[in-house]
């Protein structure tokens, strides 16, 4: 049944096969496995087809802190300072495909914080990079046509901030 | 329920959901039907910023700062037209990320002049050539702007910013200042109406010898006559909320045509139009019935601002004292939000203070001044520069 007490722990089995057993309330941030848990199908593993080990140790993680309760105001302060420097150190990732995994599966689990995190994270690192700087970065082909590429130069006469 | 069940047993209608999390939607929607295949949903392949959905993608893209924006536009095709999407400028409004800012265009013998001002955050106007300066485009970015005069009329779609002339109709990045020429309207209008409903531009009046209204439809780069008005007016200015098209003052010019009201005909001559309005329904084509402006007078310019209801009378603008207004002096009006931003568009405070009897004050650069209809009292913006004469003005969200 759907009551629980804190202590449950739920099964969640990632696409390469591997199991994590996360405490529900814990794995409750996230929308998607709330819904399947609320109808009573999260009695066995729940089977993630599109999120890797990797990734999905990452999200819990993520969640396992973001789960932590302060105990009084004072300590509220300082969980706050400490939840801010933990979301900045967390996606400091050494592979950006890794971001993109977090994306991707904060988006299917629907994790809302983590999907912000995560997106604002890859809006930042291209701040103030030029269009062939970006292309670089995440290895995109300029499909322009050479007229269609002039049309869209962007000469920034504004430099508006 | 037996701790035995396994999921296989759930309502499918969560995995109907969790598909739809991870896959693009597959309604109708613009941003789902630009290139983009679905991705392999396990495969050991790198996960790249290509790979993401368009929808993540435009998630990500609608969080990249400002500054940013004019060179991540231009990065491929794809991004191009995700940041070109509705979805990109809601997103972005959502996250308080849009912020608006008054712009205008200025024709002089150099070419063309544009400014932008961010009322409460700017200092000074933004002044930049848009077109004199030719150095650095192709041939093909190249645009003629023959045709334009200082009537055209502004209207802005996001930060595209149209300029529209008699012959001539031009498209202005507000991000970047670039501009490319786009279809012309096909009626010879001078003095017209114009204004952005539902994300197309209408035009009407100013011309003689049709009452058409004309819809431009900037996705397909078309313009197309989708009305006659009731009343030809000439000098009218266009305002648009809640999906309805406002024309507005204006003389009447050529023959009387449909539904003209008797009272009009009763020979009161060319000030008939001055202080009445069209109503177009753009939504259901039609045309509402038509109102008079309280108060009577002449418009010389009119905006529209969110929360328009009722008719209510504004504080006067706090103008220079003992100035008396005169054909010499134009004042245009841009709504912005909440606010009203009135911009003096001709001649100068000086010359109508001499003429007033008193010496130079040095009021040269023309005036703008804010109307805040939170508090109901005016404040002076940043002057507009001196070389900005005849400007036309619009409020450009971007």
């Amino acid at each position: 049944m759907s009551s629980s007490s804190s202590s449950k722990m739920i099964e969640l089995r990632s696409s390469d096969g591997e199991t994590f057993h996360v405490e529900e309330t814990v794995v409750l941030q996230s929308e998607t496995i709330k819904q399947m848990i609320d109808d009573d199908c999260a009695n066995a593993a729940i089977p993630l087809p599109n999120v890797t080990s990797m990734t999905l140790a990452k999200v819990i993680e993520y969640i396992k802190k973001h789960a932590e309760k302060p105990k009084d105001d004072d300590d509220k302060k300082v969980a706050e300072e400490d939840l801010k420097k933990f979301d900045a150190e967390f996606v400091k990732v050494d592979q950006e495909s890794m971001l993109f995994d977090l994306v991707r599966a904060a988006n299917y689990l629907n994790i809302k914080s983590l999907l912000d995190l995560t997106c604002q994270a890859v809006a930042d690192s291209i701040k103030d990079l030029s269009v062939e700087e970006v292309r670089k970065k995440f290895n995109i082909q300029n499909d322009f046509t050479p007229e269609e590429e002039a049309k869209v130069r962007k000469e920034n006469a504004w430099a508006f901030d | 329920m037996s701790s035995s069940s396994t999921s296989d047993d759930c309502n499918s209608r969560h995995f109907s959901w969790l598909m739809k999390s991870c896959f693009p939607d597959p309604r109708p929607n613009p941003i789902t039907t630009l290139h983009y295949s679905p991705p392999r949903a396990t495969t050991n392949t790198k996960t790249t910023v290509s790979s993401l959905p368009n929808d993540l993608l435009v998630e990500i893209l609608s969080r990249v700062s400002q500054t940013s924006l004019p060179a991540v536009s231009s990065v491929c095709r794809r991004w191009s037209e995700l940041i070109d999407s509705d979805e990109f400028y809601k997103l972005r409004r959502q996250r308080g990320l849009l912020r608006f800012g008054v712009f205008v265009v200025s024709f002089n013998d150099y070419g063309l002049l544009g400014g932008s001002y961010e009322v409460g955050h700017d200092s000074y106007w933004r002044m930049t050539s848009l077109m004199g300066n030719a150095t650095g485009y192709d041939d093909g970015v190249m645009c003629s702007y023959n045709g334009l005069s200082s009537h055209a009329r502004l209207a802005a779609i996001g930060r595209w910013v149209y300029i529209i002339g008699k012959t001539t109709m031009l498209r202005c990045d507000a991000w970047t200042g670039l501009v490319i020429n786009r279809a012309k309207m096909s009626v010879l209008r001078k003095k017209f109406a114009a204004a952005v409903v539902n994300g197309k531009v209408y035009v009407a009046g100013g011309s003689t010898r049709t009452s058409a209204v004309e819809e431009y439809d900037p996705k397909r780069n078309l313009w197309r006559v989708v009305s006659h008005a009731p009343r030809m007016r000439y000098g009218c200015i266009g305002a648009a909320m809640d999906g309805v098209l406002y024309v507005i003052g204006g003389l009447k010019i050529g023959g009387v045509c449909n539904d003209a009201p008797s009272r009009a005909a009763a020979g009161s001559g060319v000030h008939v139009y001055a202080s009445s309005m069209d109503l177009y329904n753009v939504e259901a084509r039609r045309w509402l019935r038509s109102r008079s402006i309280p108060g009577g007078g002449c418009v010389v310019a009119a905006c529209s601002r969110v929360g328009f209801g009722e008719w209510c009378r504004l504080k006067s603008p706090p103008l220079p004292t003992q100035v008396r207004l005169d054909g010499t002096v134009r004042f245009s009006c841009v709504g912005m939000g909440k606010k009203v931003v009135l911009i003096q568009v001709m001649g100068c405070i000086d010359d109508l203070l001499r003429r007033s009897g008193r010496s130079s004050r040095g009021v040269k650069d023309a005036l703008v001044l804010v109307y805040d209809s939170d508090d109901g009292e005016w404040s002076r913006g940043a002057d507009l520069p001196d070389v900005v004469r005849r400007a036309a003005c619009v409020c450009v969200e971007w």
